[in-house]
């Protein structure tokens, strides 16, 4: 069986694209932030300063200005940044959140309230699709080539005795392609058993998962 | 037999030519864009090796054939995730100069777009290996870098163009999906600052 696995795995190598256990060294879980933003210069609002000496004591002036004054001298303020709700606390995303976890570690309702998880769900049930339909194929063929070589070991082995030399040799012969046949048979078997067993790689939906609801936010490495 | 599975995978020793998927076999259906603008420079920095988009191998592991991308793939994955930012709800803006304090502009390095077999002894996969570097910046002076790799993987028994085909339609659709996402994710840590005289 180990050697039958090794068979199945050992191939011929990748020249330019890389082995599926290398991605996740070459994909980075979240943004790397290089230089946080500056923040905006706020615009300051002229009410009228306490030590201006037009207007004297800072008490008496603010109780005697008229609101309609102080509004003319006043400078218009910036409109304070509006910070976005993350995604994780919409009301139907902290539902979805307390529903049991699939076999990724995934809230099984989260799916349905998040189209990009469902997109990298779909990639990977595609991928496991087209797996599983070789898998059968190359087990339907493997079992197939072990019927054929059931059929000529045995007819070769009923001729072993024969009398002519010809059917001699012509039975073994049979025996001989009856037992590769029958190799090729098993290793299909074995290497679509080993297809139908492997899964599709996670990594963009765990990347995904993780960084959009598990992440916790650093302010070391937040972008604001 | 065994021959004939050895070379099966690399059967039809012809090059061929992969397209760029249409956008409506990207789409994700997301709308977590929420109208936020972004701004994708173009085009991509290509950083890729070779000059093709793939290639076809025998059942020794010698490249046999060539597989070329119809078209510009820069160009093509570059229109690719902008109508996909656009679908799902992002404004993309046309000219970096219209940008905003809020605004993210995507700078993009293509530095893999292959489709290789991958050939065991008796069962094979072909792999699309789509590798992106993005540098995203405010300017208000944020400025954060992201490696993205992703592998559409078919598995295959006649190793037959559409199975190329369809390797590469996985990995592109691999590749737009994590890229917004990501966007998606970053526009979360960046504060909607809205134009003076204008309510948030």
């Amino acid at each position: 069986m180990s050697l039958g696995a090794l068979l199945v795995s050992d191939g011929c190598a990748r020249l330019v694209t890389i082995n599926p256990g290398e991605i996740p060294s070459h994909n980075d879980p979240t943004w790397k932030i290089r230089q946080t933003a500056q923040p905006e210069p706020r615009t300051k609002a002229a009410t009228g300063a306490p030590d201006s000496p037009v207007t004297g004591p800072g008490a008496a002036v603010a109780e005697t200005v008229p609101p309609a004054a102080t509004a003319v001298i006043a400078a218009p303020t910036a409109s304070p940044p509006v910070e976005p709700l993350p995604f994780r606390k919409r009301p139907a995303v902290l539902k979805a959140l307390q529903s049991p976890a699939d076999g990724l570690g995934v809230p099984e309702d989260l799916y349905a309230v998040d189209p990009l998880l469902a997109a990298h769900r779909r990639e990977m049930e595609s991928q496991a699709s087209a797996r599983h339909s070789v898998a059968g194929g190359t087990i339907v063929l493997g079992l197939l080539c072990g019927a054929i070589a059931y059929w000529a070991i045995s007819v070769g082995a009923s001729h072993q005795n024969d009398p002519n030399e010809s059917s001699r040799n012509s039975a073994g012969q049979a025996i001989f392609w009856g037992v590769l046949t029958g190799a090729l048979g098993l290793g299909e078997i074995i290497g679509g058993i080993a297809v139908a067993a492997s899964s599709s790689d996670p990594t963009p939906l765990q990347t995904y998962y993780r960084e959009t609801y598990l992440a916790p936010r650093d302010p070391g490495t937040s972008a604001k | 037999m065994v021959l004939a599975t050895g070379v099966l995978p690399g059967c039809g020793a012809a090059d061929a030519t992969i397209v760029f998927p249409e956008q409506g076999a990207v789409a994700t259906g997301s709308r977590r864009g929420e109208g936020r603008e972004v701004v994708l420079v173009r085009p991509f920095a290509d950083q890729r090796h070779e000059d093709r988009c793939g290639m076809k191998k025998n059942g020794y592991g010698s490249p046999i054939a060539k597989i070329f991308c119809s078209g510009d793939a820069r160009s093509s994955l570059e229109n690719l995730l902008v109508s996909e930012l656009r679908g799902a709800g992002f404004k993309v803006l046309r000219d970096r100069a219209q940008a905003g304090p809020s605004t993210i502009i995507l700078v993009g390095t293509l530095e893999k777009l292959f489709v290789e077999p991958d050939l065991n002894y008796f069962t094979s996969a072909y792999e699309a290996d789509v590798a992106l570097k993005l540098s995203a910046r405010t300017t208000t002076g944020l400025w954060a870098e992201r490696h993205f790799y992703v592998k559409g993987v078919e598995a295959t028994v006649t190793g037959s163009d559409q199975d190329i085909q369809r390797s590469f339609d996985s990995g592109i659709r691999q590749m737009v999906t994590s890229v917004v996402g990501a966007v998606a994710n970053l526009a979360e840590e960046i504060p909607i600052v809205p134009s003076a005289g204008e309510a948030p």
